[in-house]
C-alpha cells in the first residue's frame, strides 16, 4: 500500500514520539542500573587462617568460587529497590536495618546530589546485603572466602578486583567471637579478647587482618555505617568451565 | 501506531507497578490496625516503634520441628516465648542452657503456663534432624509448651543475627556460641535477654511474666 | 549509785560505744566525708597540658563521660603528618578527673567516618578489659558502660581493640585521675603530661605523611619520643609557665607502647613524688623518676629561680634527637643564693707541659698535656716551630702587630732568655714590651721536651735576622726543675 503524503508526515510525528518517550524512559531508567554480571573465577585452595581454632598453622580450605570484581554500587542497589519496595530507605523493617540505612541518599529512590551512582553502596545492612545478593541468585562471600582473596591480592595472585576504601560484608561477619564476656563456652577461646588475641591467631604480626576481625566483630546484623558496603558471590554452576554466570537478570523477581 | 504501543506498554507497566505496590501498602496497613490494637510490652519507647517493625517474626522463614512439622516463625505469634539456639553435640553450655530453661518453666506460676512457649533452635542442621531433636525432647522431658527446630543454613544464620547471637562452626563441626536466651513478646518483638550460664533466673522470669500479663 | 548500776552503765558503755564510733568513722562524720553517693554530673574534660580543676564535693557522685574517636591527619612535627587515631581528636586524648568512690559511666562514640573499630581500657576500672569488653563500637555508634571508682590515684586510659598495639601506637590514650577521697593538697599549677612514641617508616624529620611502622615497633625503635603527641607540643610558645615561689604538680603519664620512661626536669628535684601515680607520696627529693609504660607518676616541686627548665626522659638521644623534650618557663624574683648564675669568666690555660724523658716521680704530680704527635729525633727546631709556632708568631717570624710579638728582632727574646723558655714551658699571660709595643696576649704552654724546646729556641735565636746564641737542652731541664720543685714544696 502506497502511503499517502499526510502519512510522510505521521512517520515524522511516530519518530519523534518514539524519541520522546525513549528519551522520557531513558531519563526514568539512566539512574537505575542493571546489577553488574561481571565476576572472577577464584580457584580454590588452602591458606592458613587468621584463627588458630583448627590447630597450629592448620590450614583452611576454600572451594573454588565466583566473586563479584566491584562492590554493589549505589546505580544497582537503587535498581534493586525499585523492584524491591520492602527495602526502600522509608519502608525497611527496624529489626533489618538500623536508622542510618542509606542515610545521605536523597529519597527513596533518588540518590541526589551527594551519592555517585557509581559509587560502592554504604549504609546497608547485612539484612540487606543479604536480600540483595539473594535477589541476583547469589549470595555473600564467606568470612574465609574473603580472607583467602586478600591474601591472593596481597601475593599478587588477584589483580582484577576492584577494591574501593570501604569495609565489606561477608556472611559469617560474626563468627569469630570479639570477647569472652558473652562467650560462655569453656573451650572457646576469646580470640579478639585483650590479652588474648596474639596467643589464638597464627600470626600476631598480621595487624591488618587483625583489623578487619576486630571491625567485623562489632559489627551487629541491623548495623549500617558509613564505610560499609558489600559484593556478591557465588559457587559456580560449572566449576570445570572456570565460568561464573549469573542468570539473575532474567528471573528477576519481587522477592521477600 | 508505534508510539501508541509503546505509551501503552509503558503505562501498564507503570501501573502494574503501582498496584503491586498498594496491595502491598494495604496489606500492610491492615496487620498494623490489628497490632495497635495490641498492647505493648516490655519494650521502653514503644510507642516510638512501629510495631511490626521490630518483630523477629518478620524473617518468615521456615523450620522444621521435632515432630516432623513444618513451622514458619511466625506461627510463634501469639505466645511469650522463652528462645535459645543450640546443638544438641554440645557438651557444656547447651545443657546448662536447657537447664536454666526448664527452672524458668518452673518458676512460672501454673496459670502461666500455656501462656509461654519455650524454643530451641539449633545451629547444626546436619547432625540434628528432626529425629535427633525428638530423641532429645524426649531425654530432656520437656513437655508440650517446647518447640525444637531444624532449619537451613541461612535461616539460622540470620536467626541468629537478629537475636545477637554469636557462633561459629568449628572444624570438627561442633560450635563456638554465646549464651543467650531471649524473651519475644506475643508480637515476637525481643523484650529481654539474659546472659550466662547457672545464673539466677530471677530477672529473665520477671520479664516473661509482665510480658504475658499485659494483653 | 550502787555498784550494780555502775557495772551495768560499764558493760553497756564497753558493749555499744565502739559499735558507735565504727559507725561514726565509717559514715565519714569524723573525716569531714560522706560515703554516701548523692547526684550527678558531667565529667570536665580538659586538653593536654591543662588539667581539670580539683573536685571539692566530699562525697562521691554519678559523673558521665562523654569521649568520642576519631581518626584524623595530623601534625606530628614540622612538615611531618600522620594519620592518628584518637579520643576527642586530639592526642593525647581528654584528661578525666574523678573522685573516688564515684560511679563513672562513660558514653564512647565512634565517628561515622571512621575506618576502625575501637572501644577504651581504663586502668581504674576493676573489670573485664578495664571496660574494654563492653565497649567495642563501630563507626557510627555509642557505647555506654558504668564503673565504680574504687582506688584512687592516676591511671592511664586506652584503646584496646586488637591489635591493641596499633591503636595505642596511633595516638588513642590519655588520663584518668581518680582523687582520693581526702583531695590532694592545694598547689598553685597543675599540669597534664603524657609520654608515647611514634613509629613511621621515615626517619625522624622527613618530611610528609608518614604511615605506621610495625617493623620498628616489633623491634621497639621508635622514630619519635614525644610529649603530647608532637615535636614541639611544649617548647617555644607552647611551654609551661610557672612564677618563681609556686608549687606545681605534674600528673605525667607514659603509654609506651613500648618504653620506660626516666621522667627529669632538668634543674629541679622533685619535692615529692607518688611513686607510679599512686593515691600517696613515695618518695621525697628525686631527681628523676621511672614510669613504666602505661604507667603515671605525679610529681611536685617547688620553683625557686627564673629559668627556663628543660622537661626530658633522661634516656637523652630521646629528648635530643626523637623529641622527648618540653619546657617550664619560670618568671619573677631570683634568688642568687639558690642559684647565683655566673659569677665569672676566666682564663684557663690548661695544665703545664711534662718532659717526657724527666724523673718519673716528678711526674707523679703534673699531668702531660700530651701531643699526639709522633717526633722523630731527627725533627729540626725548623720543623718545630713550623707544627708549633707559626700559627701566632708566623712563618717569618713577625708576629701579628698587636696581636702577637714578633721574634724576629725581638729585644725581649735577646733579653730575657731564661723567661722566654719559661714561656714555653708554661706559657704566660699578660703584658710585655717588644721593640717597644705592648703586646697582651694570652701564649699557651707547648706540649714539647726540653730537647724540643731547645731546639726550637735556638732556631729562633739564630732566624729571621736574629743572631742571639744556641739554648742549651740543659737549661731547659734546669727551668722545667725548678718549677717542679716549687710546685712539689706547696705540697
Amino acid at each position: 500500500m502506497r502511503i499517502p503524503l499526510q502519512s510522510k508526515t505521521s512517520s515524522a510525528e511516530i519518530v519523534l514520539t518514539f524519541l520522546f518517550f525513549a528519551t522520557m524512559g531513558m531519563c526514568q531508567t539512566s539512574s537505575f542500573k542493571m546489577p553488574n554480571e561481571k565476576m572472577i573465577f577464584v580457584p580454590g585452595g588452602s591458606y592458613v587462617p587468621f584463627s588458630k581454632e583448627a590447630g597450629e598453622k592448620a590450614k583452611a580450605h576454600v572451594k573454588s568460587f565466583c566473586l563479584d570484581v566491584h562492590q554493589v554500587t549505589n546505580a544497582e542497589f537503587l535498581y534493586f529497590v525499585k523492584v524491591n519496595p520492602q527495602w526502600r530507605k522509608s519502608r525497611v523493617r527496624p529489626i533489618f536495618a538500623d536508622k542510618n540505612y542509606l542515610r545521605n541518599w536523597a529519597a527513596d529512590l533518588k540518590l541526589g546530589k551527594n551519592i555517585r551512582s557509581l559509587d560502592p553502596v554504604t549504609d546497608v545492612s547485612w539484612f540487606a546485603a543479604q536480600a540483595y545478593c539473594k535477589w541476583a541468585h547469589k549470595r555473600l562471600p564467606t568470612t574465609d572466602e574473603w580472607e583467602y582473596v586478600v591474601r591472593m591480592m596481597a601475593n599478587r595472585m588477584e589483580t582484577s578486583l576492584s577494591m574501593q576504601n570501604i569495609r565489606e560484608w561477608t556472611e559469617d561477619f560474626n563468627d569469630i567471637l570479639l570477647d569472652g564476656s558473652q562467650a560462655e563456652e569453656v573451650d572457646s577461646p576469646s580470640i579478639l579478647s585483650c590479652g588474648g588475641s596474639s596467643v589464638n591467631v597464627n600470626n600476631p604480626k598480621d595487624y591488618q587482618t587483625f583489623l578487619r576481625y576486630s571491625f567485623r566483630g562489632a559489627l551487629r546484623a541491623s548495623y549500617c555505617l558509613l564505610n560499609l558496603g558489600f559484593r556478591c558471590a557465588c559457587t559456580p554452576k560449572c566449576i570445570s568451565a572456570r565460568r561464573c554466570n549469573t542468570t539473575y537478570h532474567k528471573n528477576s523477581r519481587i522477592t521477600k | 501506531m508505534t508510539a501508541a504501543v509503546l505509551t501503552i506498554s509503558l503505562e501498564s507497566a507503570v501501573l502494574s507497578q503501582k498496584k503491586a505496590e498498594s496491595k502491598y501498602k494495604n496489606n500492610q496497613s491492615a496487620r498494623s490496625a490489628d497490632r495497635r490494637n495490641d498492647r505493648m510490652c516490655c519494650v521502653e519507647n514503644a510507642d516510638s516503634l512501629p510495631v511490626t517493625g521490630n518483630s523477629v517474626y518478620q524473617l518468615g522463614s521456615t523450620w522444621e520441628n521435632q515432630d516432623g512439622n513444618s513451622i514458619n516463625i511466625a506461627d510463634l505469634e501469639g505466645k511469650v516465648e522463652i528462645v535459645a539456639m543450640f546443638y544438641s553435640h554440645c557438651t557444656y553450655a547447651c545443657p546448662l542452657t536447657i537447664n536454666d530453661m526448664k527452672r524458668i518453666e518452673s518458676s512460672l506460676r501454673d496459670d502461666l503456663k500455656g501462656k509461654a512457649g519455650f524454643v530451641l533452635v539449633s545451629f547444626d542442621p546436619k547432625r540434628d534432624s528432626p529425629q535427633a531433636l525428638k530423641t532429645l525432647a524426649k531425654n530432656q522431658r520437656l513437655g508440650r509448651d517446647w518447640e525444637l527446630l531444624s532449619g537451613k543454613e541461612d535461616d539460622i544464620r540470620s536467626l541468629a543475627e537478629v537475636l545477637g547471637v554469636e557462633f561459629k562452626m568449628k572444624s570438627n563441626g561442633d560450635f563456638f556460641h554465646s549464651s543467650q536466651i531471649t524473651v519475644l513478646n506475643k508480637q515476637g518483638e525481643i523484650v529481654f535477654k539474659h546472659f550466662g550460664l547457672n545464673r539466677s533466673i530471677d530477672d529473665i522470669v520477671d520479664a516473661v511474666r509482665s510480658c504475658s500479663e499485659q494483653n | 549509785m550502787n555498784v550494780r548500776t555502775e557495772i551495768r552503765t560499764i558493760l553497756f558503755l564497753g558493749t555499744f560505744l565502739p559499735i558507735i564510733l565504727l559507725a561514726v568513722v565509717n559514715s565519714g562524720c569524723e573525716t569531714g566525708y560522706s560515703n554516701e553517693m548523692e547526684g550527678t554530673e558531667d565529667a570536665v574534660l580538659t586538653s593536654a597540658p591543662n588539667v581539670p580543676p580539683p573536685i571539692i564535693r566530699n562525697h562521691p557522685s554519678k559523673v558521665v563521660v562523654h569521649l568520642f574517636t576519631k581518626e584524623k591527619i595530623g601534625r606530628l612535627a614540622d612538615g611531618v603528618q600522620y594519620q592518628f587515631w584518637t579520643f576527642d581528636g586530639t592526642v593525647p586524648g581528654p584528661m578525666i578527673r574523678v573522685r573516688e568512690g564515684d560511679l563513672v559511666e562513660i558514653h564512647l562514640s565512634n565517628d561515622p567516618s571512621d575506618m576502625m573499630a575501637h572501644n577504651i581500657d581504663l586502668h581504674a576500672v576493676i573489670g573485664p578489659g578495664g571496660g574494654a569488653a563492653s565497649s567495642v563500637t563501630p563507626p557510627g555508634h555509642t557505647s555506654v558502660f558504668s564503673f565504680k571508682a574504687l582506688h584512687p590515684g592516676l591511671y592511664v586510659y586506652h584503646c584496646a581493640t586488637p591489635p591493641v598495639p596499633m591503636h595505642i601506637a596511633n595516638g588513642m590514650y590519655g588520663l584518668i585521675l581518680v582523687q582520693p577521697k581526702e583531695g590532694f593538697p592545694q598547689v598553685d599549677k597543675e599540669f597534664y603530661i603524657m609520654q608515647s612514641e611514634f613509629y613511621t617508616t621515615g626517619e625522624f624529620g622527613d618530611s610528609g605523611l608518614q604511615q605506621f611502622d610495625l617493623q620498628k615497633a616489633l623491634d621497639e625503635r621508635p622514630s619519635y619520643v614525644v610529649f603530647n603527641g608532637s615535636v614541639g607540643s611544649l617548647t617555644g610558645k607552647n611551654a609551661l609557665t610557672a612564677e618563681t615561689g609556686q608549687i606545681i604538680r605534674i600528673f605525667v603519664g607514659n603509654i609506651g607502647p613500648n618504653l620506660i620512661s626516666s621522667f627529669h626536669i632538668i634543674g629541679e628535684v622533685f619535692d615529692k613524688v607518688y611513686g607510679e601515680g599512686g593515691s600517696t607520696v613515695t618518695e621525697h627529693d628525686i631527681q628523676t623518676t621511672l614510669i613504666p609504660a602505661g604507667g603515671a607518676a605525679i610529681v611536685e616541686f617547688k620553683t625557686e629561680v627564673p629559668g627556663t627548665y628543660s622537661i626530658v626522659d633522661h634516656s637523652v638521644f630521646r629528648s635530643f634527637n626523637k623529641g622527648a623534650v618540653g619546657q617550664l618557663v619560670v618568671t619573677g624574683k631570683g634568688n642568687e643564693l639558690v642559684y647565683s648564675g655566673k659569677q665569672a669568666d676566666e682564663i684557663y690555660l690548661g695544665q703545664p707541659s711534662v718532659n717526657n724523658t724527666s724523673d718519673e716521680s716528678a711526674d707523679d704530680q703534673i699531668q702531660t698535656n700530651v701531643s699526639t704527635q709522633q717526633v722523630s729525633a731527627e725533627e729540626t727546631g725548623q720543623q718545630i716551630f713550623d707544627r708549633t709556632c707559626i700559627a701566632c708568631h708566623q712563618s717569618n717570624g713577625q708576629g701579628i702587630p698587636n696581636v702577637f710579638p714578633p721574634l724576629a728582632g725581638s729585644d725581649f727574646l735577646k733579653n730575657n732568655q731564661k723567661t722566654a723558655i719559661d714561656f714555653v714551658l708554661h706559657g704566660h699571660s699578660g703584658t710585655i714590651m717588644v721593640n717597644g709595643k705592648a703586646y697582651n696576649n694570652v701564649m699557651p704552654p707547648q706540649p714539647l721536651d726540653d730537647q724540643q724546646i731547645a731546639k726550637v729556641l735556638t732556631f729562633v735565636r739564630s732566624s729571621f735576622g736574629n743572631k742571639m746564641g744556641p739554648v742549651a737542652q740543659k737549661e731547659i731541664e734546669q727551668i722545667r726543675s725548678a718549677k717542679m720543685i716549687s710546685l712539689n714544696g706547696d705540697n
